[in-house]
């Protein structure tokens, strides 16, 4: 039963390295927007046909 | 959906002479113009045609791209502004007011994204921002800018008032307390759970110690950090001497928390570290919501950012000189070119001119100016460069004033919630003074049940679902209102919306779309066609800003007209295709040409604007212009009248509509109203007691909406009459409109559900904590699930709506 000496802080750890990545994500406006991000999944940019990119490489 | 084919793009009608076709994956869709054809086909070529799958709201109808507009986001005075960053790489934000669905984010991000100098680009369709990183050796703003026009939305800089920048910080701070409070709640339930079944198991006191001191460790930081705003607010309120119902939440944080830990330190009962985080996370949750809603009326509120210019041109020691608008004083001399902006409130010192108010007033007609007449700021030179003597300070302008106005219409609460409120502060006086009659009782009881029957019945009694049931409701309602394109400008009206009697149109922008387009051709010359006479108007309208010009814009022409002259507000005329053309109103037309024989119209329709075409002998084409009538306005007032509420229509025209007149009763419809009379027709059916909802637009709407129970501009409306309104309807279909009046009535029928939930358990529960039954964290959790439940109950809000709306608010394929 010993083992909880060490698994016990180890989740305290664990749990140190989620809140700083929470904290990052807060910061970084990760959860500004949160419908767009899960819809966005359903929405696919079609591959252009070539005469398409072809106009497209003559704009950039 | 009705007879008339529907464009593909921006949903509305397609006029009878228009035949534009595209084809997408072999399907046939119409086009009701040059300009939403233009969009389709950059959208369809780039393959972004999920696009029209997805998307939640219809796009406005595309304008043409200023050019002297983008260069503006060029200019050394704009760079300063927004723009941050060193070296080339730039940052912006930039707001596109008509970004509203996660389709129309998706399109920018997709379609930008590669384009040459861009780095970084994200659309944000909450607050409507679009943020972009770019190499400015590479490309310069203006040019990302048009890429994002190109596809029909208009972009302006991104600028936020300190309200919305102070709630934004406020939210991200509380997000962060919340967050953590939700992970550290985890973590202790989960040593919690050992110490539950660690009585069942070999395991030595030791062990259970130990992991009572970790769940310690864990929980102080969370209560000190993520309790902070609930303890900060409990006691920096009582010394004002106010109550707030954080303040029975502290004193139960606070009692089970010291409880535990000298429970801990002398070995002498149970820890309640667990329940003590869980009930701090459920309330952050409460806190989370609340500011939400807050937060969303305020940026719904950030609705159209008109803005002056930074800068103007004034007279100083005889020169002109360029000098910041904030600086400008009383009595200086401004000097107005074409198409710039006014920015001062003043009078024309110098020159004659057309300008337009319409950003201002609603009028959309350009009004012609000579010296001594009075100007807005905000209104836009179209014609000749004026000198303007200022006559009144920068911060004093009409503009600024609009904008107060709008401020102030923030901070306000709803009156049922402030009822609750009330409520709930008795509650807290009750639940404070049995929390101390039942801790001596039990004092002399069993000293040892004191803390936790005390705590139980703080946290049993707090009375959070009670005050989660509205907030939570109407975050739901007024982010289901927003994709509807019903923006809520003051909190009170889901409240009055749902017991409204009479709804009030006003006709013309609000009925009609308040936009001119050609609704018929008429050749008068064998030798023109209909598609000739297009060609030459629209050759010589593209030199003009009328707002009758305006629909001739999208129209396709081959070559340019030459030999232009304007006459403000009356026509032009020019060389195309080496014959000379004159265009404009029949007096203009008449006095041209000097001929009194014209082709005559005896039958005047007001909500027609007839354009004559003419060579230098005859008349060749009119062109009839209408201010359509938006679609579907007949199921609406269809629905609404099967819903029970009247509908009126009060319109300024002397000349009822036709088609409106059949389906309104003829008592219920009053023409030549002067705004006078429209407060009195409302006036006179509130001494009926009846709730009356306006929906208007025009500067001529202000008083009539102030005047009614709950009023609604449009979003093309004045900015008076925004200012003056309750919300503010942005869609383009009014049955869109309708889904609101069900919704609110569901908001409150879900609000009614959980306040009687939230009563309902506070009573049952409390008996069975006074008598000690309810350990602490029993009764957490149930204030807990309590809470969850009054949550979960209010984002059931407009499940049933979510496919009517699709069905109504995209273009019929």
């Amino acid at each position: 039963m010993s083992a909880i000496y060490l698994l016990i802080p180890l989740t305290v750890l664990i749990l140190i390295v989620a809140v700083v990545v929470f904290i990052w994500a807060v910061n970084h406006g990760q959860f500004n927007d949160l419908e767009s991000q899960g819809r966005s999944i359903l929405m696919e940019k079609k591959s252009v046909k070539d005469k398409n990119s072809a106009s497209e490489t003559e704009e950039s | 959906m009705g007879k008339e084919k529907a464009c593909y793009h921006c949903g509305l009608p397609v006029p009878p002479h228009v035949h534009i076709t595209v084809s997408q994956d072999d399907t046939e869709r119409a086009m009701c113009c040059e300009g939403c054809k233009a969009v389709f086909l950059l959208v369809h070529g780039q393959g972004l045609d999920d696009y029209y799958r997805f998307r939640e709201t219809v796009p406005a109808i595309p304008q043409a791209i200023s050019k002297e507009q983008l260069a503006s986001f060029d200019t050394e005075s704009f760079q300063q502004h927004y723009v941050t960053g060193n070296g080339t790489l730039k940052n912006v934000d930039l707001y596109v007011e008509s970004m509203k669905c996660s389709a129309c984010a998706w399109l920018i991000e997709n379609f930008v994204r590669d384009k040459p100098g861009v780095l970084e680009l994200t659309a944000n369709t909450v607050n409507r921002q679009v943020k972009i990183r770019w190499d400015s050796e590479r490309a310069a703003l203006s040019e990302i800018v048009e890429h994002i026009e190109k596809l029909g939305y208009a972009v302006v800089p991104y600028e936020t008032d300190t309200i919305i920048h102070q709630q934004q910080h406020e939210r991200r701070d509380l997000l962060k307390r919340l967050g953590i409070a939700g992970l550290g709640m985890m973590q202790v339930m989960m040593y919690a759970v050992a110490l539950y079944l660690g009585y069942a198991d070999q395991w030595t006191d030791q062990h259970l110690t130990f992991i009572r001191w970790m769940s310690f460790f864990v929980a102080t930081p969370i209560v000190i950090y993520s309790g902070w705003p609930i303890f900060h607010n409990a006691f920096s309120k009582i010394r004002h001497g106010q109550v707030t119902m954080d303040l029975p939440v502290a004193i139960a944080l606070i009692i089970a928390y010291l409880g535990s830990l000298h429970a801990l330190a002398f070995h002498t009962g149970d820890v309640y570290f667990d329940s003590v985080t869980m009930f701090l996370f459920f309330l952050l949750i409460g806190k989370y919501c609340e500011l939400n809603a807050r937060l969303k009326v305020s940026e719904s509120m950030n609705v159209k950012k008109e803005h002056l210019p930074q800068t103007c041109l004034v007279e100083r020691d005889q020169q002109w000189m360029s000098i910041p608008l904030s600086d400008v004083g009383i009595d200086e001399v401004v000097l107005v070119r074409k198409g710039d902006i006014i920015p001062v409130d003043g009078s024309i010192l110098k020159g004659e001119s057309s300008i337009s108010a319409a950003i201002m007033t609603g009028e959309s007609m350009p009004i012609a100016v000579k010296p001594f007449d009075k100007v807005i700021a905000g209104s836009v030179n179209l014609g000749e460069t004026l000198q303007i003597r200022s006559e009144k300070a920068y911060q004093d302008n009409y503009y600024q004033r609009l904008l107060s106005l709008k401020d102030a219409a923030v901070a306000q609460k709803p009156r049922f919630m402030k009822i609750i409120e009330n409520v709930a502060k008795r509650f807290i006086f009750l639940e404070l003074f049995l929390a101390v009659v039942i801790s001596l009782v039990w004092y002399f009881i069993d000293p040892s049940h004191v803390i936790p029957t005390v705590v139980a019945v703080l946290v049993v009694t707090c009375p959070c679902a009670l005050s989660l049931a509205a907030p939570t409701a109407m975050t739901v309602a007024t982010g289901m209102m927003t994709r509807y394109g019903l923006i809520m400008r003051k909190p009170h009206v889901m409240e009055a919306l749902n017991a409204i009697d009479d709804v009030i149109f006003d006709k013309t922008g609000t009925l009609t779309t308040g936009e001119f387009r050609i609704a018929e051709v008429a050749c008068l010359n064998e030798s023109y066609n209909e598609t000739q006479v297009l060609e030459i108007a629209a050759a010589l309208e593209k030199h003009s800003d009328h707002p009758l010009a305006q629909p001739f814009h999208t129209i396709n022409c081959q070559s340019q007209a030459e030999d232009v002259d304007t006459t403000h507000n009356a026509g032009i005329e020019g060389v195309y295709q080496g014959q000379r053309y004159f265009i404009g109103s029949a007096n203009y037309i008449r006095s041209t040409l000097r001929q009194d024989e014209l082709y005559d119209h005896t039958q005047e329709d007001k909500a027609l604007k007839r354009v004559n075409l003419a060579t230098e002998s005859e008349i060749i084409a009119t062109f009839e212009l209408k201010d359509a009538l938006r679609p579907q306005v007949k199921i609406s007032i269809d629905k609404l009248q099967a819903m029970g509420k009247k509908v009126h229509v009060l319109t300024g025209d002397s000349e009822p509509n036709e088609e409106l007149r059949h389906w309104i009763p003829v008592e219920q419809y009053q023409a030549s109203q002067s705004p006078q009379d429209k407060v009195n027709y409302i006036k006179d059916l509130q001494k009926q007691q009846r709730k009356v909802l306006m929906i208007g637009d025009g500067l001529n709407d202000a008083p009539v909406l102030s005047m009614a129970d709950v009023s609604i501009a449009m979003n093309e409306g004045s900015g008076l009459s925004k200012a003056a309104a309750d919300a503010i309807f942005s869609g383009q279909n009014l049955q869109q409109f309708l889904q609101s009046f069900s919704l609110a009535s569901h908001c409150f029928a879900k609000i009614r559900q959980n306040i009687f939930w939230a009563v309902g358990y506070n009573l049952t529960m409390v008996p069975l904590a006074v008598a000690g039954i309810v350990p602490p964290y029993l009764a957490a959790l149930g204030m807990s699930l309590s809470s969850m439940v009054v949550l979960i109950n209010a984002l059931t809000i407009g499940r049933n709506n979510q496919k009517t709306i699709a069905k109504t608010t995209l273009a019929p394929a």
